[in-house]
């Protein structure tokens, strides 16, 4: 496209026409000292905390400490080109972000800056980044599924929409996995949710690779990525899962789900330390400030299922907290767990042995997620977690090789054959109905004649079985309000059938 | 520093003037203490060097003060190390005083020196617009280029030529 000097200039002399000059009345004080992303500032008495300040130099100031002759302000810019003496101004405002439709499909800053390099982002509306949670009046109980697409949490670990549900686990433990799967699996349930990820702290290169793997799957166009890179100053990466929070509580004010990821947690209370320490305020244990606890929960609080009359709309939240060699009664992490409702535990080992998404059962929890879950899903799943369980106290104690009864060596196969089924690769989210289906069969025996490497060739080959001559079946799952059992014999009718052609192959 | 030498210079302010009794006094004693100041300025590099013992400079400060309240509170000063406060302290009470006359401290910037009917006419409009007898001190600033600079504690108005170019900047930017 080529530049046409004369229309620049003549944009450019509208817009000197149009500007009307008027004086510039507001608070001024001075810049004391700035260094390692914090200034302080003398004067502007009448600031108040959570305030957004404006420097001479273009960088915006958060007020955080208020103090008897100075304020603590931290910088959402570089700190290098605020200078001693610099006048500061107050702008009245507390921070916000910008929020609407306009952001789906783009990558984004905590201040809501395209990142992706397209077009400036111009929305209508914009809502402050700090907001009281919604009351008690204003939400219902949770009671839809929202669905991950992964067998083993929707099965053991459900989550509900509006749910705060903590995936937490060590560094490569497929942490952000689970969180990929489920935005990807959005696109093919028929109620649209929005899903925002909010990366903190994160290599650019990872960010990178998730965005083009949404892309790939074609997820973006219902997401949006907020990201405060690991190179952002710490006070961006402690506004990022505010952002990304009022960003999508614009959407479910607006009725809508929404899910919100938080990749992750634990660097964003880092940052928090970081700046807390600088601010002077007093360290406590961890060198984590006082307030650390108040940091998360207040965020997490805003995770919400709205009542009909205030649209129904949801914002599910999925934290993540990475831990170091398996601590999981760290500080963060503890705060986090009794924050939330419930947890999925990621564990290296199970990941090492090669059963993915490495998820603990025993360790594992969902608070209100059951009562969320579909009720097929449910009576099918309904023992499949203390099958499991007993599966692996008999398994390590089989280890010792002795002398095992028949029915322990009964329990042994099932075990291996349920662990087997709960195996699933990445990007690969199923549906609900699909799920039950298998887990039907494992869970009822259909499983325990098939060798354990030929299980999830077994699954592969049923569903395909399914979809192809039993599609009417499928449907019939996936809306049942109760598995009764004329539909439980007609699922055992198809699997008796398969099983005949299985074992024919 | 500035704003530790400014928390301090308060308390130091504060207790001078409660000192005085009413206003009168207390313009009296601003004034005794500024005289103290000048004459001290002979003797300042022995007063200001903390190799010498307070007890050796007392006698020299009393032959070059006298007695008088200011003498004793520059003396004061020094015997807690803290006369490098002095100018701080300076201003802190010259604010004290205007509070005291229930004057406000109102600092005009403009491009060129005014002439006295325009600083008659701003005064007016202007403590009209505060509500409240000014304290005014001009100054001059050829980089704004015209109009004014007004500032009173925190609050400032810029209606400076620079100020609207500035604004014109950012519009154009946007």
């Amino acid at each position: 496209m080529a530049i046409r000097p004369d229309e620049i200039t003549a944009i450019i002399k509208e817009k000197i026409e149009n500007w009307n000059a008027s004086t510039n009345i507001r608070e001024e004080g001075q810049v004391i000292s700035v260094g390692d992303g914090i200034a302080r500032i003398y004067g502007l008495e009448k600031a108040v905390a959570g305030e957004l300040l404006e420097f001479e130099s273009g960088v915006k100031g958060l007020v955080l400490n208020l103090e008897y002759d100075n304020i603590g302000c931290v910088l959402m810019g570089s700190d290098t080109l605020v200078k001693e003496g610099e006048k500061v101004y107050r702008t009245g405002k507390v921070m916000s972000v910008p929020v609407g439709d306009e952001l789906l499909g783009r990558v984004v800053n905590p201040l809501g800056l395209a990142l992706d390099g397209k077009t400036a982002i111009k929305t209508k509306e914009t809502r402050p980044l700090e907001i009281i949670a919604p009351g008690v009046v204003e939400r219902q109980p949770v009671n839809e599924p929202l669905q991950t697409g992964l067998k083993a949490i929707d099965a053991m670990v459900p989550i509900g929409k509006g749910q705060r549900e903590l995936i937490i686990g060590d560094r490569q433990t497929g942490k952000t996995a689970i969180a990929i799967d489920t935005i990807i699996n959005q696109k093919q349930q028929g109620k649209e949710v929005i899903c925002i990820y909010c990366a903190i702290g994160q290599k650019q290169s990872t960010v990178a690779q998730v965005v083009q793997t949404l892309k790939d799957f074609g997820a973006m166009d219902y997401t949006i990525v907020v990201s405060a890179s690991a190179s952002d100053p710490a006070s961006l990466l402690y506004v990022a899962p505010y952002a990304a929070c009022a960003m999508g509580e614009y959407f479910m004010w607006q009725g809508r789900d929404v899910l919100v990821v938080y990749d992750d947690l634990s660097k964003h209370a880092q940052a928090y330390r970081q700046m807390s320490l600088l601010l002077r305020r007093p360290p406590g244990r961890e060198a984590y400030p006082g307030d650390v606890f108040y940091l998360h929960s207040r965020l997490l609080e805003r995770a919400c299922r709205l009542n009909k009359e205030n649209g129904g709309g949801s914002l599910t939240a999925l934290p993540i907290i990475e831990t170091q060699a398996n601590d999981i009664s760290a500080y963060i992490p503890t705060n986090v767990i009794s924050i939330t409702d419930g947890q999925i535990y990621l564990d290296a080992n199970i990941f090492r042995s090669g059963r993915k998404p490495a998820i603990d059962v025993g360790l594992s929890v969902s608070r209100v997620g059951g009562s969320a879950q579909k009720k097929a899903m449910r009576k099918v799943a309904g023992t499949l977690r203390i099958d499991l369980a007993q599966y692996q106290e008999l398994a390590s104690f089989a280890q010792f090789g002795s002398e095992l009864d028949k029915e322990s060596q009964f329990q042994l196969a099932r075990g291996q054959r349920l662990t087997e089924l709960l195996k699933q690769t990445q990007y690969k989210p199923m549906l609900v109905e699909d799920q039950t289906l298998v887990l039907f069969a494992g869970t009822k025996g259909y499983l325990d004649e098939i060798a354990v490497n030929k299980v999830l060739a077994y699954q592969e080959e049923l569903l395909n079985f399914a979809r192809a001559k039993h599609a009417d079946l499928l449907k019939e799952i996936a809306e049942t309000k109760t598995l009764d059992g004329e539909l439980e014999n007609k699922i055992k009718a198809i699997l008796d059938e398969f099983k005949t052609l299985f074992k024919g192959k | 520093m500035k704003a530790q030498n400014t928390y301090l210079a308060q308390k130091y302010a504060k207790a001078f003037d409660l000192c005085a009794k009413n206003t009168k006094e207390a313009k009296a004693n601003l004034s005794c203490y500024q005289k103290a100041l000048k004459s001290i300025k002979q003797v300042e590099d022995i007063i200001k060097n903390p190799a010498i013992a307070f007890n050796v400079k007392k006698p020299l400060l009393d032959k070059v003060l006298g007695q008088d309240i200011g003498a004793c509170f520059i003396s004061l000063l020094v015997e807690e190390k803290r006369f490098y406060l002095a100018p701080f302290i300076e201003q802190e009470l010259a604010l004290l005083l205007d509070k005291r006359q229930g004057l406000a401290r109102v600092q005009i910037t403009s491009a060129l020196p005014l002439n006295t009917s325009e600083q008659k006419q701003i005064e007016q409009v202007l403590s009209k617009y505060f509500n409240t007898s000014l304290n005014l001190s001009f100054k001059e600033d050829k980089n704004i280029l015209g109009g004014l600079i007004i500032k009173k504690e925190d609050e400032s108005i810029d209606g400076s030529i620079l100020g609207q170019l500035k604004n014109l900047e950012q519009a154009l930017k946007r």
